[in-house]
């Protein structure tokens, strides 16, 4: 982005755009894979005999019936970040800013089935995070360094989609009534297309002009491996680690960027720039390939089955280091009831803790920490072979964030998400 | 970072195996799935065989009451309940065993069997209807079944219970026959697990209802026959805990409107094709 040294107004008005995160980096629990799953906050290591075990742990998969076959038909996300009085209107009354993303996709296919002696393999696709934003806004008579030039509108167009995709297939063993491994080998991709617009118009005429574009591919792979145990009838103890590795990352940029409210040519990436030529502009474009490191994964679960009707489990994962992200842990705990035998239903809480540090006073340009917790609920309807799952889940969480760059000033932000579900399944 | 040979990790494993106790994986089973697979034509097929299987081994054990019209009776009452059965899927057959105990007893798949003792102690067609019913109850919600988690082909603690039927090697005649004995000691010895009686009950006594039948004589018969059990013991492997039963048979009519629909309990028929 730029890296211009602006006035404290310009920076204020310019950054806006370039203060929040693109995508949820922050979390690494953004979509919770599979139906079952989902209904249990995700608590499901220890259990995962389903197509969904693939992702969670791919040793569940041999606990799967012959055949089985799963796929989730469409998956509601939204996500509403808010950042708390970010904005200053020319009455002295502050303004938040909100950003909302919302997308409509099936995030998950699943199948696996007998192969081999004691075998099980599975192929699976999943989407484990989808940022989909489109916002037009508009903010009118904001208060300016200029006392007698407040912006009259300050419109900001945004444009993100950024989609994580995993693809491939899994294989589970059981060395004996009680113990399985299993390992499953997905293609990693992840497509990003960040524009964002952004137009300053002054009382006195002058404006601000900000055009920024991103494309960014990763390929890779992300293998993990699972086993689980089960030590007696009515508990199992699940194991997976996994860790997604960039192979390759093809990052385009481009920024144009016109101020006509400057009083003298600025200084920019060592290049003056007199703007009050009508014909100035900055533009810069970029190419990067440095891939990045994403996080080796551990995580631990037990699930105690307390009758045919009803099971408990519990998940507790450990998130490494990587590139600037720090280590962090989450927790799941799930419940499985079936209050008939063909209809059950499912809760859950989960923490989605975020992988950076808390804000200091006094630092600038740091990214924003918020930890989440969420809760999670499902109703499945079973007829003879095939269930269908309706699901819904809620995260919410409070912290801080520097919406604004360059500049010490930390805001309260808070972030809704909300997940809905529809999903079919079929066993035999 | 750390190095372990891949042997180390294979013996690791090897041992691991050695220590771990054998499960069957039932804990793991949702009700869904149990309920579920019973649908399948495989399991209905293999439920089917060792049906037939354990039915000739009740035969066996008590023998075939040579009586063409009793028997044709008694499988007219029974088709006309299994009617309301809810498993279509099945052929029922039903036949008179020739013994003097008062019992019944149902094989999975279809097959009813009651006793001529039972038959004798019997007041009315209702009375046999509804105790039929009982024995089909058994069968719709597979009690036997499900205690031994008979599927054609999962894993499951009896695998390939259709192949078993068939097998040659003995190794599938022994597995067989380690289920025929476990079913033969729900059926002789051990009986149903109470909370299974007391479904079947219920669901006898409504699809009584159902086929125009008194429900109550159900309850009925058994306060009838309890009488004798103390006089010979009879019924205390099957049917322990009767005074539980009966009590629960009086809160399903308390509940259920068929107690209040007046229904047959056709004392005349009965009578003419079962000879006191």
């Amino acid at each position: 982005m730029l890296t211009i040294k602006f006035s404290k107004l310009i920076l204020f008005l310019i950054l806006l755009t370039a203060g929040a995160s693109f995508a949820d980096e922050q979390h690494y629990v953004n979509m919770i894979i599979g139906d079952r799953a989902a209904g249990m906050g995700g608590a499901y290591t220890a259990l995962s005999d389903d197509p969904a075990g693939c992702f969670h742990n791919p040793a569940g998969i041999s606990f799967a019936p012959n055949l089985s076959l799963s796929a989730s038909v469409n998956a509601y996300n939204t996500e509403v970040k808010t950042y708390r009085d970010v904005l200053t209107g020319a009455d002295g009354s502050t303004r938040d800013w909100e950003q909302v993303s919302s997308s409509l996709l099936p995030n998950f296919f699943g199948v696996v089935r007998k192969f081999g002696d004691g075998g099980m393999l599975g192929l699976s696709y999943a989407v484990t995070d989808s940022i989909q934003r489109r916002q037009k806004q508009y903010f009118q008579n904001i208060r300016t360094e200029f006392p007698d030039n407040p912006a009259d509108t300050v419109m900001v167009n945004i444009n993100d989609n950024d989609r994580t995709y995993l693809f491939g297939p899994s294989y589970a063993v059981r060395f004996s009534d009680s113990l399985s491994l299993g390992a499953t080998v997905y293609a990693y991709f992840r497509d990003r297309e960040i524009i964002r617009n952004q137009v300053v118009q002054f009382n006195q005429g002058q404006h601000i002009l900000i055009n920024y574009y991103e494309t960014r591919n990763d390929l890779g792979v992300r293998p993990s491996l699972g086993a689980i145990w089960e030590p007696r009838e009515k508990l199992a103890l699940g194991l997976t680690m996994s860790q997604a590795y960039v192979l390759s990352s093809d990052t385009t940029q481009h920024d144009i960027y016109r101020n006509t409210v400057a009083q003298q040519p600025m200084n920019i990436d060592g290049l003056s720039y007199d703007f009050s030529d009508t014909d100035t502009v900055y533009f810069k474009s970029a190419n990067f390939s440095d891939k990045p490191s994403l996080p080796l994964t551990l995580t631990l679960g037990g699930a105690y089955f307390v009758s045919p009707e009803l099971l408990f489990s519990g998940d507790v994962s450990w998130y490494g280091k990587a590139d600037e992200k720090e280590s962090v842990w989450n927790f799941s705990f799930g419940t499985e009831y079936y209050f008939r035998d063909d209809m059950a239903v499912r809760a859950g809480f989960y923490t989605d803790f975020a992988n950076t540090p808390a804000l200091k006073s006094g630092a600038i340009n740091q990214q924003e920490h918020i930890d989440i917790y969420g809760l999670s609920l499902s109703y499945t309807l079973f007829h003879r072979l095939s269930s269908i799952t309706l699901g819904i889940s809620y995260g919410f969480g409070k912290g801080e964030a520097q919406a604004i760059n360059d500049t010490p000033v930390i805001h309260d932000a808070d972030i809704q998400n909300l997940r809905v579900y529809l999903s079919a399944s079929y066993s035999n | 970072m750390i190095r372990i040979s891949k042997w180390f990790l294979v013996l690791l494993l090897i041992g691991f195996q050695q220590v771990l106790p054998a499960l069957s994986g039932e804990g793991r089973q949702r009700i869904s799935s149990i309920v579920d697979t019973y649908r399948d034509v495989e399991n209905v097929e293999a439920e089917i065989l060792f049906g037939r299987e354990l039915a000739a081994r009740i035969l066996g054990a008590y023998g075939f009451q040579d009586d063409e019209r009793l028997n044709r009776y008694v499988n007219l009452v029974g088709r006309a309940m299994a009617l309301h059965s809810g498993r279509p899927e099945l052929a029922y057959y039903f036949g008179v065993l020739a013994s003097d105990d008062i019992n019944a007893f149902a094989a999975p798949g279809g097959y009813v069997f009651i006793t001529r003792g039972a038959l004798l102690k019997m007041e009315n067609e209702a009375q046999l209807a509804v105790v039929l019913g009982h024995e089909i109850a058994h069968i719709t919600e597979r009690h036997v079944i499900r205690e031994l988690n008979i599927k054609a082909d999962d894993g499951s603690t009896i695998a390939g219970i259709a192949g078993l039927i068939g097998g040659t090697t003995g190794g599938a005649v022994k597995s067989l026959e380690q289920a025929m004995d476990k079913a033969s000691d729900i059926l002789f010895r051990d009986g149903y697990k109470i909370e299974d009686e007391i479904e079947a009950d219920r669901i006898g006594m409504l699809m009584a209802a159902s086929a125009g039948y008194d429900p109550a004589a159900l309850r009925n018969f058994l306060t009838h026959v309890k009488r004798f059990e103390t006089e010979d013991g009879a019924y205390t492997g099957e049917h322990p805990v009767h005074t539980v039963r009966i009590a629960k048979m009086d809160d399903v009519l308390a509940a259920s409107g068929p107690a209040q629909m007046n229904n047959a309990t056709v004392t005349e028929r009965f009578y003419a094709n079962v000879n006191n």
